[in-house]
């Protein structure tokens, strides 16, 4: 629980259906969840059980169906576009399975990206970026492109890119599933650096191991939260 | 707003140069559109200073006019003015200051052995050099009584002279045109060509002598001078009504710069008309081509533009983006375009040795239409780009 006690997520009896052709598919039916500034948090459960889902509403990439997102204090419902657009770059960062670096752009274009969309100039931009790249380990790997990079490093990019414009919340979906282990426990590592600085984290993962380095996990089975509890014996990235 | 749309022109540039060929290609319909205009325009536009410029020189100036046997110039006049109508004319509309009289002819000149070829032969009254311009580079304009008189001198065009007489004078040598001898009095200075006729072969004789050679005592032609140059309109209009009177016919015509200025400009702006339509419809095409590609670009990109969106881009900077980017593909081609037509025109003028006009509001407004073009047909591109749900543009592979 961070000092001042309010929450960066609160979401309220959240549900989201999808219509696929004929047929309504819910993927999200009744969710509560408070998650404090500084936590690190893990969101688990079975393929289709509505974690996407559940990352892409608290990324405001998508609006629920019905119920209430506070985001930051911020009532996410009552945001147009534009506005969660806004909120996307300023409060939310993302980390990808895919990384999504954009392949023209080299390291630190893709990092200087949010700021770009933040209306920040040139070089104010490009120092940033870079003092962002060095915190993750890539100072001198700046003008590589995404393909002269490996996949641990491209992840780095990302992370750097997500946390550009100083996000109140990391969210990050499978941020190990397309790397190999080592390369795996390089980021969780950087992740506990990050929340070890109060940035709040979510990732979404169906690894146990790698969930075991949160502080909290939510177990999530067909569109509802079955399991919400602290991990006790806290894995160390080495 | 100006410092994004800098940032989404480079963004442009990078994905244009990432894909040269196909950007090259789509370019086209607008290289050649605008091509197709700058090249006509820039043409069109030295035709018309060309065409002033000469105007002066066949006689109708903007201080005068020009009084034709013949009403329908296609068809050759049966001429009905006689030397006795300058007086008549003057007598009858006194704003006119001076009347020069013009009989059209050809011959050949021989001077011993050297005879040139068949050259323009101009009767013409002794007031023609101090009003239709030019000047003598030796000897004498003939005089009034050398008109009466029917004398047989002449005056030689520049290069007659040279011709005949090579580096010696010809002044006051005598030399035969249609059998008949001839005193060359004087040489007129070198002024090039009007059109077809070259200036400088050409042979100017009493009017009255060439009427005697060609067994006639009509006159084709009155350049005719009013005191007012600015009143050249009321003058013609008198003129009219005497010439019908003494005549008993309408058989007659004017020229005057304006009017054929106005038989040039309508050409002219025929031709463009034309051109412009093809051009308007290369461009369409070319814009259909940049929408078509745009749309590709966006299938292309749906996952960069998810992760766009995800990183904080407003669907107005997508829009942006896609519109900067087939803005600048159009104005490429349309700079493209300007280079080659002006490059063209340049071509041509020199071929045919007019000198390049460059018409500066037909630049602009082709690099205005260009950008237009690629704006109107990026709207739609660029809407569907934005309008992607964000997710499903994330998910997509």
């Amino acid at each position: 629980m961070s000092a001042d006690g309010r929450p960066v997520v609160r979401i309220t009896d959240v549900k989201r259906t999808y219509r696929m052709g004929t047929v309504d598919v819910h993927a999200l039916r009744g969710i509560d969840l408070r998650i404090e500034r500084g936590e690190f948090v893990s969101i688990m459960g079975p393929s289709g059980c509505g974690k996407s889902t559940l990352m892409h509403i608290l990324g405001c990439l998508d609006r629920p169906s019905a119920g209430a997102v506070r985001l930051d204090e911020v009532d996410v419902d009552e945001l147009d576009d534009n506005e969660l657009a806004e909120i996307r770059n300023k409060k939310v960062g993302f980390v990808f399975q895919t990384f999504n670096l954009l392949p023209k752009l080299n390291a630190v274009e893709n990092v200087e990206l949010p700021l770009i969309y933040a209306g920040v100039g040139f070089d104010e931009r490009r120092e940033k970026a870079a003092g962002l790249l060095e915190s993750v380990g890539l100072k001198e790997r700046m003008y590589h492109k995404p393909s002269e990079l490996s996949g641990g490093q491209s992840q780095r990019v990302a992370i750097a890119r997500s946390l550009a414009n100083g996000p109140s919340l990391i969210l990050a979906d499978e941020p190990t599933g397309n790397l190999d282990s080592t390369s795996g426990e390089e980021i969780i590592r950087l992740f506990q650096e990050l929340n070890n600085k109060g940035i709040t984290l979510i990732i979404v993962t169906h690894d146990q191991e790698i969930a075991e380095h949160s502080k909290r996990i939510v177990r999530l089975k067909d569109g509802l939260i079955v399991a919400d509890e602290p991990v006790n014996n806290r894995r160390r990235a080495s | 707003m100006i410092y994004s749309i800098w940032e989404e022109m480079k963004q442009a540039w990078r994905a244009l140069m990432s894909n040269k060929v196909r950007s090259a290609l789509t370019m086209l319909g607008v290289v050649i559109g605008i091509f197709s205009v700058i090249t006509l325009v820039t043409i069109a536009e030295g035709a018309k200073n060309y065409v002033t410029d000469q105007i002066k020189n066949l006689g109708a100036g903007y201080d005068s006019f020009v009084l034709a046997a013949g009403k329908d110039p296609m068809v050759p006049p049966n001429p009905k003015f006689v030397y006795a109508d300058i007086a008549y004319l003057k007598g009858q509309v006194p704003e006119i200051r001076d009347i020069v009289a013009l009989n059209p002819g050809s011959g050949r000149v021989k001077f011993g052995r050297s005879e040139t070829k068949a050259s323009m032969v101009m009767g013409t009254t002794a007031n023609f050099l101090g009003l239709m311009g030019g000047n003598l580079t030796q000897g004498r304009f003939f005089s009034e009584a050398e008109v009466d008189g029917r004398r047989r001198v002449m005056i030689i065009g520049p290069t007659i002279a040279r011709n005949l007489f090579g580096e010696s004078d010809p002044v006051n040598e005598r030399v035969k045109l249609k059998g008949d001898q001839f005193l060359v009095i004087g040489v007129t200075e070198p002024r090039g060509s009007v059109g077809p006729l070259d200036m400088d072969k050409r042979v100017i004789v009493p009017i009255t002598t060439i009427q005697n050679m060609l067994g006639t005592n009509k006159i084709f032609r009155f350049n005719i001078f009013p005191k007012d140059p600015n009143r050249i309109a009321e003058v013609k209009e008198k003129v009219t009504v005497a010439v019908q009177r003494r005549i008993r016919s309408d058989d007659f015509r004017f020229l005057t710069q304006q009017g054929i200025l106005n038989i040039v400009n309508n050409v002219l702006a025929a031709l463009t008309g034309f051109v412009s339509g093809i051009a308007a419809i290369s461009l369409l095409v070319g814009g259909i081509g940049i929408m078509n590609i745009m749309l590709v670009a966006v299938n292309e990109r749906v996952r960069e533009i998810g992760v766009r969106k995800a990183v904080g881009a407003r669907r107005r900077d997508i829009v942006l983006q896609f519109l900067v980017e087939s803005m600048m593909i159009s104005l490429l081609g349309g700079v493209l375009g300007i280079i080659l037509g002006l490059l063209g025109a340049f071509l041509i003028m020199f071929f045919i040795k007019g000198t390049l006009v460059i018409a500066w509001w037909a630049v602009v407004m082709a690099t205005v239409v260009s950008a237009a073009v690629g704006i109107f047909f990026g709207v739609y591109p660029a809407l569907r780009a934005a309008r992607l749900d964000p997710v499903a543009a994330l998910r997509y592979e």
